[in-house]
């Protein structure tokens, strides 16, 4: 308990910002008790309402409480960035693990897949991979998983390389012990440090990724409150009904500058040494 | 040797064209719908069996997946990209018409860019944790948090409709026309590579040389003029030229935004039709850009890097 | 470190700034709404005054418009109207506001007492943009290959063989006529005469030109220079114009595909007209005098399709889900006039009543007494034990997402679960029966009579292909076949009030209401008009302002 104790003091800033991810989670689990009424419930008759003590953020073309949508689409953004970057740093790391202890053809094949989607600005080629799967949720996730593995493999690969030839994994082969127990008990503790804590500096970003697709009409569809998408309805209302963008915009910009910082702060805990010193990213619009 | 290695380089990208065309010809040979139906839809056309099985033969869809495969290859290394679907007009026309616009585009934001981060990135890194540092920092690391999509609405919002500064459309891709789309990607890009330019000048001012150059008495301008920048830029390169090389690309959502007729917008037009054809043409374009740029960017890098160049 | 906490604070302020504003910003976007008008009326003098002293030498004509086709021929893709549009074509005959058709190229049709053989008196002093006289052995080229490239047998669409067969055409150059043989009565013969494909081309002189760019010689106010359908289209002046003198020396047509970057456009002066601007942003720009806002309509229908295949086929059902969707303030206010409410006709002009008017209550009460509850308690109904799931597909054209999503959202308040979609091709949905529900905006009078629409509900879905709904009631066919050989328009008009109102009775469909098109223009140029038709956007009569 003291070391808790000690240990809160001593990263406040991670403290602090798991505090308010916490809270955006808590937005999306409340959602329901928060945003007091459902957000595709259509009144027809009360469309395009400005903000006002019974509509705090409005309302929009169909008489919705935007309000309402902006709150329940926390949950969308948060759960499905999340879940797109677990998927995103299952498939990587997977594939990095299997890649750097086999070697060989197998590291060759899959590299050299990786190789080719780095050609490719991200967006465009998940646009490319939604348009032709359909546009939906779950295919946005797959079509940004497509693109975005290959820096999770090659992080994960070169982990793996590092400890490849150490003795205590010699120890193990020698000992008789199975790949997939080799792979599992040494290979994955070592590297998932690292991975995971670079899955959280990404889960902003992520969630730009996925309100752009949605954005583009290729993510998320309709009625399902997401801000994305709302900025895309309300798009059309820009002259005369402004609060249709101002809204949903300042949700995207706050939880994702909240979620960049809580990734920052983890970085910083687990790798004090890149406090400065910023890795070279995969540049992204 | 170093011909050797370019040569090397080049059979490396001819591998993963192939293998990026193959993959993207293969998704739309999966992808469910139909083509043919497709591109009589677009022509607003209810068509009868006959007339599907005939642009189906037309088409080439009737032949086996590797036939289709070799034949549009084949076709690509003619110059011949196959025919859109929902414009009936050759790809590479299509394609070239739009290259220049986004070309104006990609320089010009890259320019506004380079303008902005780079005196920004040196001023932080030198007045490290000064308050010019604080509020730059801050700033750039509110700008990267904002999708690229709300800047553009913003701007749009508040320069072209509320100021009335700047016009919303022209006929021909000017100037005017440039400049709010360029300042919506110039913002992402200035908030990421300002943090890059502070990151690579404060790990150069840190060397042993410019501590042993203050200690000689230099004065800190020549040091970080004659020394640390030139140092420090060089990482940069790459990734402007990766930078460069998705702007070719296209930005679809500022384009969508700014009614901007760049390649983006073709994209997803082209997405959004599921013209296959102009698909297949658009991502190997896509692919091909990107590889040369990062080759020439390897190359320049070559002859740029004092490094390396003393290592041979 | 300080940095970070500093970041932390804004953030908590913006988070506490966000909620408190919530109380106050209802007089912020007071002046927010106001803003845009008072921005414009701004700039209005401002652009009045460049282009005042110099109104001769306003030279270009500025439009932005939301659609463009990819080919400039007017038989190059079904339905493309564009060279019309641009007024780069013309056509014999033109329609009025009215739909009535007048002359235009030609100066009458008459028939001869055999109900099929028609001679067309053509206008004098016709020349096509390259000098050549418009003879009637060239409007007979030009019609000829109209059939000829359209051709079913050949491969082609057949549309216009929809619309009017013939088994002969003739000209005769001496007497400038036209003589069409019609294979079966035509009454709206001068109509698809006006239909925009059927555009008098001078087809033998446009051997070499790329047709799909620049289009065909033809007799136009205005030719096509530059030809980008994603971006802009340039015209120039045509100097051979056989018509009067043409107003502008050249025309910039830009493609702006957002409803509000056109209002943008026209209110900062980069256009002199815009085609198509939100119902919202119309109301803008009328509170301000510097713009012209013209919206027309009554010819474009906006209306689903029922599926009688599917689970929509119990009369019950789809009652109810009629009573559960109110029309009118989806057309009043979700897209805030963008449609005018038909009473749930799908023909426009023609009186209805609605025995299914907008009763959720009452529509909840059928069902409840028809025994499709909701028994496994998962919130929705079923039928016969079954679920049900509609399958409505839309489109984002034209407001219909917002639109379909009304519908879904007041069908799911009765307790009927709906499965709203944007496919990018609707198509396949609805010529297979794929579909519960699915969008159609349809022009009901492409040639001043609806006959032609109407047979969407004609016979079934195996005997006529565009029975998308598969559709049946022997009452309607026995009337819809009596319009075959009628001419007199009285009898045909009261055929159709019959067919809309027994579609209304059937809930044969779901019809949101008129589309109104609309033009608005700033008051740099005069003569800008709506036509009922939506055939004609450049045209001659528009003029620099005095």
């Amino acid at each position: 308990m003291a070391k808790l104790g000690q240990f809160l003091k001593t990263k406040k800033q991670f403290v602090f910002y798991s505090f308010l991810v916490l809270v955006i989670i808590f937005v999306a689990i409340a959602a329901p008790a928060i945003a007091r009424v459902d957000p595709t419930a259509a009144k027809l008759r009360d469309a395009f309402q400005a903000p006002s003590a019974e509509h705090w953020f409005g309302t929009d073309a169909l008489g919705r409480d935007v309000f309402a949508r902006v709150i329940y689409g926390t949950r969308v953004s948060v759960s499905s960035a999340v879940i797109l970057v677990a998927v995103i740093l299952v498939t990587g790391t997977a594939l990095g693990l299997i890649a750097g202890y086999f070697g060989g053809v197998v590291d060759a094949v899959i590299m050299r897949i990786a190789d080719m989607m780095i050609a490719f600005p991200d967006l465009i080629l998940a646009m490319a991979i939604a348009g032709i799967l359909g546009p939906s949720l779950i295919n946005a996730i797959i079509a940004i998983t497509v693109v975005s593995w290959t820096k999770y493999a090659r992080m994960a690969r070169s982990l793996v390389l590092k400890i490849r030839k150490r003795t205590f994994i010699s120890a193990a082969e020698i000992n008789g012990s199975t790949h997939s127990h080799i792979l599992t008990h040494y290979m994955l503790p070592n590297a998932l440090p690292t991975m995971i804590v670079t899955a959280a500096t990404d889960i902003g970003t992520t969630m730009l990724s996925l309100a752009g697709l949605s954005f583009l009409g290729m993510g998320v569809q309709p009625p399902t409150p997401e801000w994305g998408y709302m900025l895309s309805e309300g798009r059309s209302y820009i002259l005369t009904s402004p609060w249709l963008l101002f809204f949903p915009g300042a949700a995207v910009f706050i939880v994702v500058v909240v979620f960049n910082l809580w990734g920052d702060s983890v970085r910083d805990i687990v790798d004090p040494r890149k406090k400065t010193k910023k890795h070279f990213r995969r540049k992204k619009h | 040797m170093k011909s050797k290695i370019i040569l090397k380089r080049l059979l490396q990208m001819l591998i993963v064209l192939i293998g990026i065309t193959f993959l993207t010809f293969l998704l739309t040979y999966l992808a469910p719908g139909d083509p043919a139906t497709a591109m009589y839809e677009s022509m607003g056309v209810v068509p009868t069996e006959e007339q599907l099985a005939q642009a189906r033969a037309n088409m080439g869809l009737d032949q086996p997946f590797l036939t289709q495969y070799g034949r549009w290859i084949t076709g690509c290394l003619q110059g011949d990209f196959g025919t859109s679907f929902t414009k009936n007009q050759p790809v590479l026309d299509l394609l070239l018409k739009r290259l220049p616009s986004t070309f104006k585009l990609a320089v010009l934001s890259l320019a506004i860019m380079a303008v902005v981060s780079i005196p920004l990135g040196i001023l932080s890194a030198v007045k490290q944790d000064g308050i010019a540092d604080f509020i730059i920092r801050g700033v750039s690391f509110l700008g990267i948090s904002l999708p690229g999509f709300l800047i553009g609405l913003l701007l749009l919002y508040f320069f072209a409709l509320k100021l009335g500064w700047l016009k919303v459309a022209s006929s021909n891709v000017g100037f005017e026309q440039m400049l709010l789309p360029s300042i919506t990607l110039a913002i992402a890009m200035s908030s990421k590579y300002t943090r890059q330019v502070r990151t690579a000048v404060l790990e150069e001012l840190h060397q042993d040389y410019v501590i042993g150059a203050k200690a000689r008495g230099l004065k800190q301008g020549e040091i970080l003029w004659k020394h640390v920048l030139p140092n420090a830029m060089l990482p940069l390169i790459t990734m402007l030229g990766l930078s460069f090389g998705s702007l070719l690309g296209g930005t679809s959502v500022v384009e969508i935004i700014f009614s901007y007729p760049g390649l983006g917008i073709l994209a997803v037009s082209a997405v959004n039709g599921r013209d296959y054809p102009l698909i297949q043409g658009f991502v190997l374009w896509i692919a091909l850009i990107y590889m040369v740029v990062n080759l020439l960017v390897d190359i320049s890098y070559n002859y740029i890097d004092p490094r390396i160049r003393e290592a041979k | 470190m300080k940095l970070k906490k500093i970041l932390a604070l804004v953030l908590c302020l913006c988070m506490l700034a966000g909620l408190v504003a919530c109380g106050s910003t209802s007089t912020d976007t007071k002046t927010d709404t106001s803003a845009p008008a008072a921005s414009a009326d701004d700039s209005a003098p401002a652009a009045s005054g460049d282009s005042a002293p110099a109104a001769s030498s306003k030279t270009q004509l500025n439009v932005a418009t939301e659609l463009t086709n990819s080919t400039m021929d007017p038989a190059g893709s079904s339905y493309n109207w564009f060279p019309l549009r641009w007024g780069v074509c013309e056509t014999l005959f033109k329609f009025n506001d009215d739909m009535t058709v007048g002359p235009w190229l030609a100066q009458s049709a008459e028939v001869a007492d055999d109900g099929l053989t028609w001679t067309i008196k053509l206008t004098d002093g016709v020349v096509f943009s390259n000098g050549e006289p418009m003879t009637a052995t060239k409007v007979v080229e030009s019609i000829e290959r109209l059939y000829d490239v359209t051709d079913p047998e050949k491969g082609g669409s057949g549309e216009p063989q929809g619309f009017m067969t013939y088994t002969s055409i003739s000209a005769d150059d001496a007497a400038n006529t036209v003589t069409i043989v019609t294979t079966v009565p035509t009454i709206d013969l001068p109509g698809c005469l006006a239909y925009p494909w059927t555009a008098i081309l001078d087809v033998t002189g446009s051997e070499g030109i790329d047709v799909d760019t620049y289009g065909f010689v033809s007799t136009g106010a205005y030719v096509v220079t530059y030809n980008d359908p994603e971006s802009n289209i340039q015209l120039a002046k045509n100097t051979n114009y056989w018509d009067g003198e043409v107003p502008f020396e050249t025309v910039n047509i830009m493609k702006l595909g957002e409803a509000s970057t056109r209002a943008m456009a026209l209110q900062d002066g980069s256009a002199d007209f815009a085609i198509n601007i939100s119902a919202a942003d119309r109301a803008v720009l009328a509170a301000d005098d510097s713009y012209v806002v013209d919206v027309t309509g009554g010819n474009r229908i906006g209306m689903c399709f029922i599926n009688f295949q599917g689970v929509l086929g119990n009369d019950t059902l789809r009652q109810a889900v009629l009573m559960a969707i109110d029309g009118e303030a989806i057309s009043a206010v979700t897209v805030n006039g963008a449609y005018s409410y038909t009473n749930n006709s799908v023909l426009p002009g023609y009186e209805v009543t609605n025995p299914y008017s907008y009763d959720p209550d009452a529509a909840m009460k059928l069902l409840d007494d028809a025994g499709i509850v909701d028994s496994n308690g998962d919130g929705y109904r079923e039928l016969d034990g079954k679920n049900i799931e509609l399958n409505y597909i839309g489109s984002s054209s034209r407001q219909q997402d917002v639109i379909g999503q009304a519908h879904a959202a007041q069908i799911e308040e009765i307790g009927i679960k709906v499965n709203f979609s944007i496919p990018e091709s609707a198509g396949d949905a609805r010529t297979n029966l794929g579909f519960d529900l699915i969008f159609n905006n349809e022009v009901t009078m492409h040639t001043g009579d609806p006959g032609n629409f109407m047979r969407h509900w004609y016979g079934t879905h195996d005997t006529v292909s565009s029975n998308f709904g598969d559709y049946h009631n022997d009452a309607y066919d026995a009337l819809y076949e009596q319009l075959e050989g009628e001419f007199d328009t009285a009898k045909r008009q009261a055929i159709f009030a019959q067919l809309a109102q027994i579609l209304v009775d059937d809930a044969a469909a779901i019809a949101y209401g008129s589309y109104s098109f609309n033009i608005c223009s700033a008051k740099t140029v005069n003569g800008v008009h709506s036509a009922t038709c939506d055939y004609y956007w450049v045209t001659k009569d528009i003029t620099p302002a005095a």
